[in-house]
């Protein structure tokens, strides 16, 4: 496949992954405010998780057909929200363990890495070429 | 610029610098905690929990330096590594925080995704290691 064939193709399942993730988000979170029982709340709360995976299963696919300078910049822009997630999440976890700030759920975590992976994958994009 | 040394001596110097960040956010830790358990208010008790913070950026300026350090196999491994890393640290942290949220689960801090994200990053770059070699 080429790297603009798979371009698109990646991009075409990460779109249908997030709306399918939208669209269990609205489902299962009136569900689980009806507080049901445990294990049903457990299946409810990890199914938005299958699209996501859907989404990671995707980038993998797509770096391995991908050409030499879209999968670095990809690999660059993860290595970066790795280092800023790990920075952000700690200095959090001091503020909110030692200085009473308060609780965020882990969620965050994943937008912190998807909008550094996003805003980092733009500048080295326009740096590359 | 970054002068070029030898990937065994960037390796060296790199894991020294780690090791004193380490040491130093030890001290800051337990010294922030106590003034903290003494009873600092205010702003002083906000930079008593984030003066930890510092010499964990000092370790990933470290890294950083390593990485453009040392030749082009370790940067790739490491480099991949941290991207499954960060893919792994996203999954978890999506999957436990609908758990924490929805279906009660304790609240665990921001600071459990350092782990993952440490422990997948050691994981996956031991992994390619053994692949690339």
């Amino acid at each position: 496949m080429t790297p603009t064939k798979a371009n698109r193709r990646y991009q075409t399942e990460v779109v249908v992954a997030m709306v399918i993730y939208m669209a269990l988000m609205a489902v299962v979170v009136p569900i689980l405010k009806g507080q049901p029982p445990l294990s049903e709340r457990v299946i409810l709360a990890v199914l938005p998780a299958l699209p996501v995976t859907w989404v990671i299963w995707a980038v993998i696919k797509f770096l391995g057909r991908a050409d030499e300078l879209q999968r670095r910049v990809h690999i660059e822009a993860l290595a970066i929200a790795a280092g800023v997630t790990a920075f952000l999440s700690l200095s959090y976890g001091f503020l909110e363990d030692m200085a009473g700030f308060p609780h965020i759920p882990l969620w965050w975590v994943f937008m912190v890495i998807d909008l550094v992976w996003a805003g980092a994958g733009c500048i080295l994009w326009r740096r590359y070429k | 610029m970054t002068a070029r040394i030898s990937p065994a001596g960037a390796e060296r110097q790199a894991g020294l610098h780690i090791i004193i960040a380490a040491v130093a956010y030890l001290l800051l830790r337990a010294g922030g905690q106590h003034y903290i358990d003494a009873g600092a208010t205010g702003p002083l008790r906000i930079a008593l929990a984030a003066l930890p913070a510092l010499p964990v950026l000092w370790m990933l300026w470290s890294v950083h330096r390593y990485l453009s350090r040392t030749d082009e196999l370790h940067r790739r491994v490491h480099m991949e590594a941290l991207g499954v890393a960060a893919g792994v640290t996203a999954a978890c942290s999506i999957v436990y925080g609908l758990l924490e949220e929805s279906a009660g689960f304790p609240h665990l801090t921001a600071r459990w995704a350092i782990l993952v994200l440490g422990l997948s990053w050691v994981a996956s770059g031991f992994l390619l290691w053994r692949r690339y070699k």
